[in-house]
């Protein structure tokens, strides 16, 4: 069972948190420490396992992968296959793609809601729900319009606002 | 371009948070942000939608940020009762996130699940799933299994809300394993897997991965269906192009459908076995290593998988030494991941003993990755080689290890210092060789090795003549290169001072050497440097420029302040002079031989490995005191059996008698002997048979028929005790065993309610009858015990429910008895249950210091507050104590006391008749040897402070 799925910057600002287990604030934190640790030190060509006798209460294992500034980290026990939540890792870095466009760093920061609905449909209570990327931006796709949808109907007067902008570096991974 | 969900509040302040230049800027910035909110929840002007939307996702941006968000419960249960889809949208994502523990919302939250569950609205339907799958509380379990059963089974469902409802059945069984009946499930997930969709069947198999885990009987049925979906993605047959990764059929089906098989002891069905063997054959032989790394690993995770399940299987040796030549090629590739990959599938491949042969040719190769930059393979390589070794290899893998060991990473040198101490023990070929090892080890990870060890050698040195000489010469070497570790320089003043004379015309030298490292040595081993030079004096008069200067440093240690070394300086000194003292200065006797404790704790897998230090050539051994060891202790326990240090040589001349008693290689076989006392026998053991608890029921075996081999249950893998105290840390374990019956217990507390589940198995092959529990009433617990089946037939378990109401605190344990029949013959049981006060203990969440200090004050002296001061043979490090303490039930509170070493808990036990009473502890651990510590518990109530010092004593002595 996957026990968290974080993604974390290259200098440990946790940009996306989803855990699995009822933790207390101070569990996560370490929980989100320690895997920063583990992950940052590692150069890029070697495995993308880590192991770690104290990490999330033993019998866990530390699957990541690293792409430009984030890393994308899976916390799960030793059920899981690793290759597969590799594999898992690398969908959801598509699916980000195909629904942002060259996805990177910022889209997540700004856009938590959307990163955290799509990560929801891939999995759901530490299990891989979904692994087909098209299926999952379909889904979404549909979400986001039945929300609109009802936006309009409340035409609530602030939502007509002109909201923000980011400038999106060029670089994507 | 449009972000932050088009909420230009949310942007701005995302925006502000990301300008901040310092931690503490951002703390203040969200801190003014969190009162905001605050205020803006409790303003009686009601907020619209949309801010209230707003607000929410602040909260959350607050909370990925790793602040504390404690309020906007009340809103986010609001939210999701709307019949806005986007409100509830938000109100469920803010749920799963804020509302963890708090019981009362939960509750709130449940009745708005319930009717979105049974909405006709599949997004609704979709949001809940999602939310009680990820929440997955108890409380969920009990009041929702039902309609979420009833949608992952109902013809009408759809897909979408299928898979999700899945996924939600196996997080609710997690939480409660009732809530689905073994003999219908079956075959409704049996169903379920012949399901086309394959996002629904790799749910399903996930689910049924889950259940099968836990139990796989009563499944066996679904077995043919899984190796049909296994064919029907390894066949690529059906499979829809959004459903391949990277050209390959959803591999994640694939490897769970391998991994549900896994689960399963044999796969009985002919036609099936065969169609399995196929598939996993094919797999094998057609592993081609792809360009593309997603595809690549995509085929690697279902080739390993594979192989993993091949062995369990038990597939012949043939397929599986393809998968070793297989792995072997892996293991030297260049692709970090399959290398890792590689090395663990060895490991576990390494555990069918035909495989040995196949694995040891790829020795080089494991060992070259011991060298692997990255620490993850090499951890692997290192895993490997200790399960590889064997006593053809043990000389080439031993040496790898110690050479390794100078470069090896500070995080697992205690481990790799372990396993060449346990490995050169077991494939000693020769002592000779076994002390070189360990002197060499001493040398290079003295910090990890203990003393145990160190006295090994000396003992082994002090009874083999052949190998006096050779070790002085060797630890002399050692001195030589400028090794000064403590340890080694206690190794070496012994073996020196005894045997250094053996070494023609090295006194001087060792005399220097060993001078040269007395001033920053310390204590203990001053004491050893002290008694070696007493020796040189004594055994080399002649050389008087020697004798002067030992002289002088008796003389000066004669006036240090350390009485010890002061005493035993003033004694050598004057013994130095008197004619009695070549004789006192002898050589040591020759200790009585006694087996290793390191070899004791292998010897359940290591007999004949170990024989060459077991079968010394000594005389004096002394059966008796060698009780056969039969218990298999973890290894990592080694210190356990050292009580303290003590010093080795005879201190003066009027004792030489006690000498041979305070010998630690004494201590440590003592130790194993009454260690093995209360372990082996239980209070109610009678007979020649102590192992039989049962002793007194015995005599009802006398009318069987077939002899003597009547109904003797023997404890089988533990006794009663170890479970006992394990169970008083875990909620989760073994309570009993014999040949017959297994008693398992899982348990909940939740305040002064606990929920015992009981499960009995029949291990025999014949029907348990006339079984019957009882629990005796105590006036501390009000104690339930739910409906017992009457028998229980062969190889099937059952589960008794028990509920316990804590009353008050309380130094007595509730008692299980338990009587059962075999064939017409009566065992009976007497347990203690695993309830304890330290259960009823509450988390405490936020313990500031003010409030702590003013309580403790508050608390007068004993019976209220208890102190004590003990010892323990276990260091107790920040890590070890802090983990027994919350083990315990205790939560450890940072930042109170001021001292590094100590370590402060607080509890809150509940009980029915006065509430909650907090619970407080303070640990002082002498920070020298962290093994003295003084104990305070306080609380205001006797029986509670006595009860939770009591039992943390005892856990703290473990």
């Amino acid at each position: 069972m996957i026990r968290c799925f974080l993604v974390i910057n290259n200098f440990g600002k946790p940009r996306l948190i989803k855990f699995y287990e009822r933790l207390s604030n101070e569990e996560r934190q370490k929980a989100i420490e320690d895997a920063y640790r583990l992950v940052s030190k590692r150069l890029d060509d070697l495995c993308n396992f880590v192991e770690d006798d104290n990490l999330f209460g033993g019998d866990s294992q530390l699957i990541y992968r690293h792409f430009a500034t984030l890393y994308f980290i899976v916390i799960c026990d030793k059920a899981e296959s690793e290759l597969g939540i590799l594999d898992l890792i690398q969908v959801y870095v598509e699916t980000l793609d195909k629904s942002f466009e060259n996805v990177c760093e910022l889209d997540i920061i700004f856009n938590q809601q959307k990163a955290g609905l799509i990560l929801d449909q891939m999995i759901t209570g530490g299990l891989v729900l979904e692994t087909n990327s098209q299926e999952i931006v379909t889904k979404y796709k549909e979400l986001e319009r039945s929300m609109k949808q009802q936006e309009k109907e409340s035409s609530n007067k602030n939502a007509g606002g002109t909201t923000g902008s980011y400038n999106k570096s060029p670089r994507a991974f | 371009m449009a972000s932050a969900g088009g909420y230009r509040g949310l942007h701005n302040f995302i925006n502000e948070i990301r300008q901040c230049n310092s931690k503490e800027a951002e703390r203040a910035r969200i801190d003014k942000e969190l009162a905001n909110i605050r205020t803006k929840f409790k303003s009686d002007r009601g907020l619209s939608s949309y801010e209230k939307k707003k607000y929410i996702w602040k909260l959350l941006y607050i909370y990925v940020l790793g602040y504390d968000v404690e309020f906007g419960h009340m809103e986010a249960v609001a939210l999701i009762s709307s019949t806005k889809f986007s409100e509830k949208q938000v109100g469920y994502i803010a749920a799963s996130v804020l509302l963890h523990e708090n019981l009362e919302f939960v509750r709130l939250v449940i009745n708005t699940m319930q009717k979105d569950l049974l909405s006709r609205d599949e997004n609704y339907q979709c949001m809940a799933l999602t939310a009680i799958a990820n929440m997955g509380g108890r409380e969920f379990a009990e009041a929702l299994s039902g309609e979420v059963l009833k949608l992952l089974i109902s013809s009408s469902t759809r897909n979408v809300v299928r898979k999700k409802a899945a996924l939600c059945v196996l997080r609710l069984f997690r939480r409660n394993p009732d809530i689905i009946s073994h003999e219908t499930f079956a075959l409704k997930m049996g169903n379920l897997l012949q399901e086309r969709d394959l996002g629904v069947l790799l749910s399903s198999m996930s689910l049924l991965c889950g259940v099968v885990a836990v139990d796989s009987r009563g499944y066996e049925v679904v077995i043919p269906k899984v190796v049909a979906v296994l064919e029907r993605v390894a066949k690529g047959i059906d499979i829809p192009q959004d459903y391949t990764y990277y050209g390959i059929p959803s591999p994640w089906l694939h490897v769970k459908a391998l991994r549900a098989l896994h689960y399963f002891p044999v796969i009985e069905n002919d036609g099936v076995w065969t169609k399995l063997q196929e598939i996993l054959r094919r797999t094998i032989s057609s592993a081609p290593i792809d360009k593309n790394t997603n595809k690549n690993n995509a085929l690697h995770a279902i080739l390993f998988e594979s192989i993993s399940l091949m062995m369990h299987l038990n597939m012949d040796s043939e397929v599986l030494t393809q998968c070793v030549t297989l792995l072997g090629k892996f293991v030297s590739i260049k692709e970090p991941n399959i290398r890792y990959l590689g090395l663990e599938n060895m490991s576990r491949l390494s555990l069918v003993p035909e495989m040995m042969t196949t694995i040891k040719a790829h020795q080089e190769q494991i060992q070259l990755s011991l060298n692997d930059p990255d620490i993850s393979i090499r951890r692997r390589a290192l895993d490997l080689l200790y399960r590889m070794c064997d006593a053809q290899n043990s000389h080439e893998i031993v040496d790898q290890l110690l050479s390794y060991l100078t470069t090896a990473d500070f995080a697992i040198r205690e481990e790799l210092a372990l396993k060449i101490a346990i490995l050169s023990e077991r494939f000693a070929s020769s002592l000779q060789w076994y002390v070189d090892v360990i002197i060499s080890l001493i040398d290079k990870a003295g910090d990890h090795v203990s003393d145990q060890v160190w006295y090994r050698v000396v003992q082994i040195v002090t009874n083999n003549e052949a190998l006096q000489s050779h070790a002085a010469a060797n630890v002399l070497r050692k001195l030589q290169d400028g090794s000064s570790h403590e340890t080694m320089l206690k190794l070496s003043s012994y073996i020196l001072g005894e045997f250094g004379q053996l070494l023609q015309g090295s006194t001087r030298e060792i005399f220097h050497l060993l001078k040269d490292r007395l001033g920053s040595a310390t204590a203990p081993t001053k004491g050893l440097i002290l008694s070696a030079f007493a020796k040189i004096l004594v055994r080399s008069p002649e050389d008087t420029e020697i004798a002067d200067s030992i002289k002088e440093i008796f003389k000066r240690y004669g006036s240090i302040p350390d009485a010890e070394l002061q005493q035993r300086s003033v004694e050598y000194a004057v013994l130095s002079g008197k004619k009695e003292a070549t004789e006192v200065m002898s050589l040591m006797p020759k200790f009585p031989e006694r087996e290793s404790s390191l070899v004791k704790l292998m010897s359940p897998e290591s007999n004949e490995a170990s024989l060459p230090i077991a079968r010394g050539r000594n005389v004096d051994r002394d059966a008796e005191a060698l009780p056969s060891a039969t218990q298999s202790n973890d290894l990592l326990d080694l210190d356990d059996a050292i009580e303290n240090t003590v010093p080795v040589v005879p201190l003066t001349p009027e004792e030489p008698a006690k000498a041979g008693q305070s010998d630690p290689l004494d201590l440590l076989a003592g130790l194993s002997v009454t260690e093995e006392a209360p372990a082996a026998a239980p209070p109610a053991a009678s007979g020649n048979n102590a192992a039989d608890p049962f002793g007194g029921y015995s005599d009802l075996t006398v009318g069987n028929s077939s002899g003597g081999s009547g109904l003797t249950p023997q404890l089988a893998g533990g006794s009663l005790e170890d479970w006992h105290s394990k169970l008083c840390v875990s909620n989760k374990g073994v309570l009993y065993q014999d040949q017959y019956l297994q008693i398992g217990v899982k348990a909940d507390y939740q305040k002064a309610q606990g929920r015992i589940m009981l499960f009995l198995g029949n291990k025999h092959t014949a029907e348990l009858s006339n079984v019957v529990l009882s629990i005796p009433p105590i006036p501390a617990y009000r104690i339930q015990l739910g409906s017992v089946p009457t028998s229980i037939a062969a190889q099937a378990q059952v589960q008794v429910p028990v509920a316990v109401s804590c009353v008050e605190a309380s130094l007595d344990a509730p008692k299980l008895q338990v009587v059962y029949h075999v064939q017409g013959e009566a065992a009976k049981l007497d347990l203690q249950m695993p309830v304890i006060p330290t259960k009823f203990f509450a988390p405490v969440a936020n313990v500031d210091t003010n409030s702590f200090f003013t309580m403790w004050k508050s608390i007068p002296d004993a019976p209220l507050k208890l102190q004590q001061i003990a010892q323990t043979t276990n260091a107790l490090d920040m890590a070890r104590t802090q983990g027994l303490v919350s083990a315990a039930g205790l939560t450890v509170a940072q930042g109170i006391d001021p001292s590094p070493s100590n370590v402060v808990g607080v509890g809150a036990f509940n009980c029915e008749s006065s509430g909650e009473t907090v619970v407080m502890l303070r640990l002082e651990i002498d920070p020298r040897s962290y093994k003295q510590y003084r104990i305070t518990v306080a609380s205001n109530n006797a029986l509670l402070t006595s009860s939770t010092k009591e039992f943390l004593v005892k856990e703290l002595n473990r």
